[in-house]
Parts: C-alpha cells; sequence; structure tokens
C-alpha cells in the first residue's frame, strides 16, 4: 500500500510536468510567443546554479534573501498568533471582545496590504515582512484558540477533580490538547505567507529575492528566469508543506492515536 | 456519621421549565460502606454523584464529610466516569501519575506510587501504552488506577461498567471488588444493573424520578463474594425489580 501511493505521488509530478509541457507547446504553435517549458526552465536553473546571476545577484542570494525576510516575519507571526490565540481562548471575555477583529483581518486579502504597509512603513524590508506577519498571524490565532476551546470538557473536568491549578490545566491538558490544530494553523499560515512574500517583494522589494525577480522579468522580457524563481517558490513551499508539517503531524497523530488519511 | 447528606436539592435552570433534579435527598453513609444507586434514566442519580464530587452544586441542602461541610472538589473524594477521560498525549504510567504531579508530590514518592496502583489495577506491562492502544475494559482499569493513585476516602463511580456486555461486566465488578477489598473506602456507584448492585453493595438505594427522591433503601448482609444464583439474592432481585418497574 505504501509502494501504491509512492507512484501515485510520483505520477502527480509527471501530470504537473505534462501540463506544463502542454501549455507551453501550445502557446508556441498557436500564438508564436516563447513560452518557458519545462526543459528550459531547469536548463536556465542549472546555469544559474553554475553562476550565472540574475540582476546582479546570484540565484542562491535570492534565496537566501527571501527566505531570511520570510522567516523572520513567519516566526514573529508563530509566537504572537500563538500567544493571542492561547488568550482568546482562555478568556471568553477576551475572545468576544477580539475575535471580531482577527475575523476582519483575516478577510483582507494579502494584496491589500500593499497601500496599508507603505503607508506604515514605506519602501523596504520593514514593509514586505509587515505583510508576511499579517498573513501568517491571523491563522494561527484563529486555530489555537479554537484548539483551546475545543479541549474536551471531560479531560478539563477529570483535571479539576484531581485538583490541578491553572497552570497544570494549561501545561497538562489544554496545550497539548491544542497542539494539533496549533501545527494546522502553522501550515495554513506558511502557504499564506510565503505567498505573499513573493507579492510583496514584487512591489516593495529592494531590488533583491525571488519576488523581485519576477516583476523585473516582466520589464526585461526574461520570463525564463520568472520561471525559474516560481519553480524554487514552488519546490520551497512544497518542501516545507510535505517534510516538515506532514512529517510532525504524522507523529502526533501516531501518539494521539488518531486515524491517518 | 461519615458522609452525611442533608437535604440536597436541585433543579436544572436551561430551558423554560425548570424540572426538580433532585429533592430533599438526605442520606447517611458509613466509612468503608459501598453503596450502589440505581433508578431509571432522569431520576438525578448522576447529578447526585457530581454533587458529591464538587464538580456540581446543590441550590440548598449540604453534604457534610467528616464533620466539615464541603462544597467544592478535594482530594478525599474522586470520579470514576463511564466514559473514561484519559489524556490521548499520555501513557498509561504518565495518566496514573499525572495526579500526583497536580498535588506536589515528590518525584520517587509518585514512582512507587504510580507502580503500585499499576499492579493493583493489573496493568502491568502496559505501562507505556497510550490509551488508544488500549481495550475499553484497559481504558477503564487505567483510570480506576489514576483515581486510587490519589488515595481517595470516597470513590464515585458513574456506571463504570456500562459499555460492556454483561460477561465482561461481570469480571469488572469482581475485579471491582478485589480492589474495595484491598483498599478500604467509601464506594458510591451509579449503575443501571440491578445484578451488578446485588452482587457489590452492602446498600442499595432506588431513585426514583420527577421529583428525584430516594425511593428505597435495602441493605443487603451477605457475605461476599456472593452467588447471583443464591435464593437469597434471587428473591431480593425480585422485590427490587417489581419496586423499579413503578417508574416505567
Amino acid at each position: 500500500m505504501f509502494k501504491k501511493q509512492y507512484l501515485v505521488n510520483n505520477a502527480a509530478i509527471l501530470l504537473i510536468f505534462a501540463v506544463w509541457f502542454g501549455v507551453a507547446f501550445l502557446v508556441h504553435t498557436l500564438k508564436g510567443v516563447e513560452f518557458p517549458s519545462p526543459i528550459s526552465t531547469l536548463k536556465e536553473l542549472a546555469e544559474n546554479l553554475a553562476g550565472k546571476d540574475i540582476y546582479d545577484y546570484s540565484i542562491g542570494q535570492h534565496t537566501y534573501t527571501s527566505l531570511l525576510r520570510w522567516l523572520a516575519a513567519y516566526v514573529l507571526a508563530i509566537i504572537t498568533g500563538i500567544g493571542t490565540g492561547f488568550l482568546l481562548g482562555l478568556y471568553p471575555r477576551v475572545y468576544r471582545l477580539v475575535m471580531p477583529l482577527i475575523y476582519t483581518l483575516q478577510l483582507i486579502p494579502g494584496l491589500a496590504w500593499i497601500p496599508i504597509s507603505l503607508l506604515l512603513f514605506g519602501l523596504g524590508n520593514a514593509s514586505t515582512m509587515f505583510m508576511i506577519f499579517m498573513l501568517g498571524y491571523t491563522p494561527i490565532v484563529l486555530t489555537t484558540a479554537a484548539g483551546i476551546k475545543d479541549t474536551p470538557k471531560e479531560l478539563i473536568q477529570s483535571a479539576h477533580l484531581m485538583g490541578a491549578s491553572q497552570k497544570d490545566l494549561f501545561i497538562h491538558v489544554l496545550f497539548p490538547s491544542s497542539l494539533l490544530q496549533i501545527i494546522n494553523g502553522m501550515r495554513i499560515a506558511l502557504a499564506n505567507s510565503w505567498r505573499v512574500l513573493i507579492a510583496a517583494e514584487m512591489i516593495v522589494g529592494n531590488g533583491i529575492g525571488l519576488g523581485y525577480i519576477i516583476i523585473q522579468s516582466r520589464w526585461t522580457l526574461d520570463y525564463t528566469s520568472a520561471f525559474v524563481s516560481i519553480f524554487i517558490i514552488v519546490l520551497i513551499g512544497l518542501t516545507a508543506e510535505k517534510y516538515i508539517f506532514n512529517t510532525i503531524e504524522r507523529r502526533i497523530r501516531h501518539k494521539y492515536g488518531y486515524t491517518h488519511h | 456519621m461519615y458522609l452525611e447528606i442533608d437535604n440536597l436539592s436541585k433543579r436544572w435552570t436551561n430551558s423554560g421549565e425548570t424540572p426538580q433534579v433532585l429533592q430533599n435527598i438526605s442520606l447517611k453513609i458509613k466509612e468503608n460502606e459501598f453503596v450502589c444507586i440505581v433508578g431509571p434514566s432522569g431520576c438525578g442519580k448522576t447529578t447526585l454523584l457530581k454533587i458529591l464530587s464538587g464538580i456540581e452544586k446543590a441550590d440548598s441542602g449540604s453534604v457534610i464529610f467528616n464533620q466539615k461541610e464541603t462544597d467544592t472538589t478535594c482530594q478525599c473524594r474522586n470520579m470514576v466516569f463511564q466514559e473514561p477521560p484519559l489524556y490521548p498525549w499520555k501513557t498509561v504510567a504518565e495518566n496514573v501519575e499525572l495526579g500526583l504531579i497536580f498535588n506536589k508530590v515528590p518525584a520517587k514518592e509518585r514512582q512507587a506510587t504510580v507502580k503500585e496502583k499499576i499492579v493493583l489495577c493489573e496493568l502491568s506491562g502496559y505501562e507505556n501504552y497510550y490509551p488508544n492502544q488500549l481495550s475499553g475494559g484497559m481504558k477503564q482499569k487505567t483510570q480506576l488506577a489514576r483515581v486510587l493513585a490519589l488515595n481517595p476516602d470516597i470513590v464515585l463511580l458513574d456506571e463504570p461498567f456500562a459499555a460492556m456486555d454483561e460477561i465482561l461486566r461481570h469480571s469488572f465488578d469482581i475485579y471491582l471488588q478485589h480492589l474495595w477489598e484491598e483498599e478500604k473506602k467509601t464506594y458510591i456507584m451509579v449503575t443501571h444493573s440491578l445484578e451488578e448492585a446485588l452482587l457489590l453493595a452492602d446498600r442499595i438505594l432506588i431513585m426514583k424520578p420527577n421529583p428525584g427522591e430516594i425511593h428505597l433503601e435495602e441493605c443487603i448482609d451477605l457475605p461476599r463474594p456472593r452467588d447471583l444464583f443464591s435464593k437469597e439474592i434471587v428473591e431480593l432481585r425480585k422485590k427490587l425489580r417489581n419496586e423499579l418497574s413503578k417508574f416505567y
């Protein structure tokens, strides 16, 4: 069964490449426009890796800068998001007061944060990181608060019967009980913030980053570089999702005895 | 008197109606007595247990334990639920240990107690299992070990074996009797099964619904282990069954 799944996963990757090929071929034959195919993209990537700069920086520098910007803001979002989520989950009054605000923030689309962050922080790194932070923060708050509130009443009751203090209750019951939901929030936040990073770099970036490559290629008509950037973006996203989050979640699910899907 | 329940009353106040769940319940329970409470659904027997445990409050009346009035949870009383509220992220041993951590028992002492209760409750070899790896019966044993680890004076049991089939439940009744005889404590058990009550109880209370009141008390002065098919038990069973069927 495990092997079968492995095959299906690989087939999915093949399908992606096949569709990409098909689109590139059709666009080329029907419209006469050069659409970067998987082959030309990978070839360009290989050249970039071998040392060919894109817009004055190596591909490694672009990727590293983007990752660093994203990581700093994402970690900040995790810390403050979990903290806020705990407050909301533990204190019903805070929940009623603050939750509408969180829901409202969540409804603001990623790109709509551009004017706000420009007004607040001007052009530059701070704006980019503010956008990443905002997109990561809300889902973590929501899932953390939900995790605390969803803790089975019986588990809380029996902790009280055994003489648990508020601190005991939090450490031994509420926190472990909401852990899966918190991780789920981190996963949503990862996807959200990684996507908005690219958008943010396209608008307010300062000459370096994966998003900057994409927007710059529009002016220089170097679409293959844009595809190289997209390729790296997707690769990093997939790696984080599949290898980091899936592994953590599977371990916890296994330990808690929840069924896999 | 060890545990004195005096004129306890309770109403539900959720929907428009306010049904009387418990009305003027008065009861005296001796140290180390095994009391079984039977009665149809809605007679307030579980509510009575919850009030005794301290997780639910009565509207009026009092619970006096060792001459002191109490209305909060305390380590002298603990409760065993039908659905064992075990923590899925903790092993059997960790679940048993948890209450001791809450009560700031030193680590060495904790280990010794956990070991002792694991043996007493027949959980040896399962210390490192997680709850999801256990059968329903093993989960219930873990809950019992967890409760007994805190050494309560009064153990309240809310239909602990109701989810089991008859044969399995019988073996768990014998097991419970063994625990009670090993470590003498006051057991107050709510059950749907007259058979279970006849097998275990020093005293059976039949409660009636609307309003919840004690309808009848029956002391059983027979030696244990009891034979459910002995003449006395069969006769008692007939009598109590007749009394119970009045409320259906």
